[in-house]
């Protein structure tokens, strides 16, 4: 048996269309086309609303050192929030650009080299740099309030306090992902986490490197 | 907006060739569920890419390969993200032989054995060979086929006959209905 006989056997069967035929109809009829789910929709309104946090960081953040120039403390927080804000606004502004640029009537290997890029950027870059990030980025959020109420942020107990909370909330992602682990997610979490996911896109990217290749 | 005319241009077009996305959704897809929801999705996309569509720059159904191709292997690779790691294309709920009036049991039985052979063929095949081995089973041309995929021509040969060669060896192995 060759492919030659498997073209045969294809066109020796045919896929039941009763279903499909209807469901197609019912699309078109109802005109839901529009409003179908894309795959990469739940994507892009992710990175909208990542964005407008970014911007509304970035402004609050740039505002209060900017006026606050005479007062170390709350300027080196106001930079940090600064920061923040402009890096979730660069990481959700290069991928709507991405995502914007996917046109899926372009060749096969073009798109699928572009979403596996996309995610591999994701799965590398992006979460665990959120990931670290977001367990401290409250810190200075909730230090500017306080000084903006007048509490002196230097002063040794206070500092100590913020290590502590720091480590306390180091020390609570471990517990939780330990905990989950223990109750049987652990491949959840890998898969979530760096381990298989950069695994997974590494393998697709890899794979349309070698079609284009060979 | 786009306008009515346009709507009833694709509806007409769809209807006309909607059998490449029922047959990519039959590839791709795990189940009958998972096939509708492909099909469905693959006729969404192809309504939003509608309106850049241009004729003079590819013939109608290799636009439309190239859309369900890309919905499909994007779709099954998020099947796989989500736990499903095999892809089990064609499940036999949802394929229909066309069983000509004058078969013999003999040849049924044969016809049977060769859609079994191709079920299980296209199941060891990756995405992007899924879809190399589905626009060959289609008749394309050479040309039609690396337009598609976005490969040379050269490589689509060199491909098909590495396939050919594999199959040839794995069918030496393992004979069919042994």
């Amino acid at each position: 048996m060759d492919l030659d006989d498997m073209k045969q056997a294809w066109t020796e069967m045919s896929l039941r269309q009763d279903g499909l035929e209807a469901l197609l109809r019912a699309d078109l009829h109802d005109r839901r086309l529009d409003r179908a789910r894309g795959a990469l929709r739940p994507l892009w309104w992710g990175q909208l609303l990542q964005l407008a946090i970014g911007v509304v960081l970035a402004i609050c953040g740039g505002a209060l050192w900017a006026s606050h120039l005479h007062r170390p403390d709350v300027l080196v927080c106001g930079v940090v929030a600064h920061a923040y804000g402009v890096l979730l606004i660069v990481f959700a502004a290069r991928n709507l650009y991405l995502i914007h640029r996917i046109d899926y009537a372009a060749p096969v290997l073009d798109i699928q080299r572009k979403l596996a890029g996309l995610r591999a950027f994701r799965v590398r870059v992006e979460t665990p740099v959120n990931a670290v990030v977001g367990c401290f980025i409250w810190i200075p959020v909730l230090w500017v309030n306080l000084a903006l109420y007048g509490v002196d942020l230097w002063s040794p107990g206070f500092v100590r306090w913020g290590i502590a909370s720091g480590l306390a909330g180091l020390l609570a992602m471990v517990v939780v992902v330990w905990a989950m682990r223990r109750m049987g997610y652990a491949s959840k979490i890998e898969d979530q986490s760096a381990g298989r996911s950069v695994r997974r896109a590494e393998a697709a990217l890899d794979e349309i490197t070698r079609f284009g290749r060979e | 907006m786009r306008g009515r005319l346009d709507q009833q241009r694709f509806e007409a077009l769809l209807r006309e060739h909607r059998r490449i996305v029922f047959k990519v959704a039959g590839v791709y897809a795990r189940d009958r569920h998972d096939r509708d929801d492909l099909a469905q999705e693959i006729a969404a996309q192809l309504w939003r890419s509608f309106g850049r569509f241009d004729e003079r720059c590819a013939k109608f159904t290799t636009w439309m390969y190239r859309v369900a191709l890309n919905v499909a292997i994007s779709y099954a690779r998020n099947a796989r993200r989500s736990g499903a790691d095999h892809l089990e294309p064609l499940d036999p709920a949802q394929l229909e032989t066309v069983a000509g009036p004058g078969n013999t049991q003999h040849e049924a039985m044969e016809r049977d054995e060769r859609i079994a052979a191709l079920h299980a063929f296209i199941a060891r095949l990756d995405a992007l060979n899924r879809a190399l081995v589905l626009l060959y089973l289609e008749d394309r041309s050479h040309a039609e086929i690396a337009d598609v995929l976005g490969i040379s021509e050269t490589n689509v040969a060199t491909k098909l006959n590495r396939i050919k060669h594999k199959l040839r060896a794995d069918m030496t192995a393992v004979p069919i209905g042994a």
